[in-house]
C-alpha cells in the first residue's frame, strides 16, 4: 500500500530526527571537561572500577590544590568517573572507556568537603570523594 | 489491507527483508547491551534477544491458528515499544558515549522497521489494535472501530 506507507515513512523520519536531536542536545552539554594528564603524582589517589563498583568506596584528596586522580577500569564494561557537588552539579567528568585500561586525570581545585563519585554509564556505581 | 485479510497473508520478499533486518538490529543492540555490564543492561539485552527469537519462532505450530497472527503482531508491537522505551530511557538517563549513540541509532531503526513491517502486514494502527484484540476473549473485548 504505497499511498499509506509514504506518510508513515515521513512521520517516522521526523520521529527519528527528533530522537537524534534530543540525544545530541542532551549530550552532557555544559559539563566540566575531562583533563587527562600523562604522569600522575605518585601520591595521587587511585580509584578502581571492578565488578561495577568503585574501590575503594571513599577516596581522600587535598583541598585547595589541583590533584591528580588515577582511574583504573578493571572491568571489560565501559565506565567513567565524575565528581559531583552536593547540589548535583558536575565538577569534573572523565571520558567513558572500557577496561582493562587506566586514565590519569587532573581534578579541579576543590574546597574542603564531601563530593559524590558516579559512573554515568552505571548510575548505581557511586563513591565518595573527601577533600580535606 | 484489512486486519482480517492479513490473517491469510504470505510473507512477501519485502516483509522478509524487514523481518530479517529487525532481527539483526535486535541482536545487534542486544549484543551492545550485553557488553555494558550491570543488571539493567543485561535484562535489556535479554529482552532484545527474546524479541529477536520470537520474530522467527514458529508461533503457528504451537498456538491455535486464529491466535497465531495476532501473536505475531503482538511480538512486533512489543519489540517496537521496547526499542522506543529504551531510546527514551537513554535520552532521559543514559551516558553519552560512542556505544550509547550506536545502540540508540539501532533502536530508532528498529522502531522504523517494525512500524513499516506492521503497516505492510496489518495496516493502520487501528487495524493493528484490532488484530491484537483478537487475543482477548470476545466477552472482555472493547469495541475498536476505525
Amino acid at each position: 500500500m504505497p499511498v499509506a506507507t509514504k506518510p508513515l515513512t515521513v512521520r517516522l523520519a521526523v520521529l527519528a530526527l527528533t530522537f537524534g536531536l534530543a540525544g545530541c542536545a542532551g549530550a552532557n552539554a555544559g559539563d566540566a571537561p575531562s583533563a587527562p594528564t600523562g604522569s600522575p603524582d605518585p601520591a595521587a589517589p587511585r580509584v578502581v572500577a571492578r565488578d561495577i563498583a568503585f574501590q575503594p568506596g571513599t577516596v581522600t584528596v587535598r583541598a585547595g590544590a589541583a590533584t591528580d586522580l588515577v582511574f583504573d577500569n578493571e572491568d571489560t564494561a565501559p565506565h567513567d568517573i565524575a565528581v559531583l557537588a552536593s547540589d548535583g552539579s558536575v565538577l569534573f567528568r572523565g571520558d567513558v572507556f572500557s577496561g582493562a585500561a587506566q586514565r590519569v586525570y587532573r581534578l579541579p581545585v576543590l574546597k574542603a568537603g564531601t563530593y559524590r563519585l558516579v559512573c554515568d554509564v552505571h548510575p548505581n556505581m557511586v563513591g565518595t570523594l573527601v577533600a580535606r | 489491507m484489512t486486519g482480517s485479510s492479513s490473517v491469510q497473508r504470505r510473507i512477501d520478499p519485502v516483509e522478509a527483508v524487514l523481518r530479517t533486518t529487525g532481527i539483526a538490529l535486535a541482536l545487534g543492540t542486544a549484543y551492545i547491551h550485553s557488553t555494558l555490564g550491570g543488571l539493567l543492561f543485561t535484562l535489556n539485552a535479554v529482552g532484545f534477544a527474546t524479541f529477536a527469537v520470537a520474530l522467527v519462532a514458529p508461533i503457528g505450530l504451537v498456538v491455535p491458528g486464529r491466535f497465531a497472527e495476532p501473536l505475531r503482531v503482538l511480538v512486533r508491537l512489543g519489540l517496537l515499544g521496547f526499542a522506543a522505551a529504551t531510546v527514551a530511557g537513554w535520552i532521559a538517563f543514559g551516558a553519552r558515549f560512542d556505544l550509547g549513540y550506536y545502540a540508540t541509532a539501532i533502536e530508532v531503526a528498529i522502531v522504523v522497521v517494525m512500524a513499516l513491517d506492521l503497516e505492510r502486514a496489518v495496516g493502520s494502527p487501528m487495524a493493528v489494535a484490532r488484530s491484537v484484540l483478537r487475543l482477548v476473549p470476545s466477552a472482555a473485548r472493547p469495541a475498536v472501530r476505525a
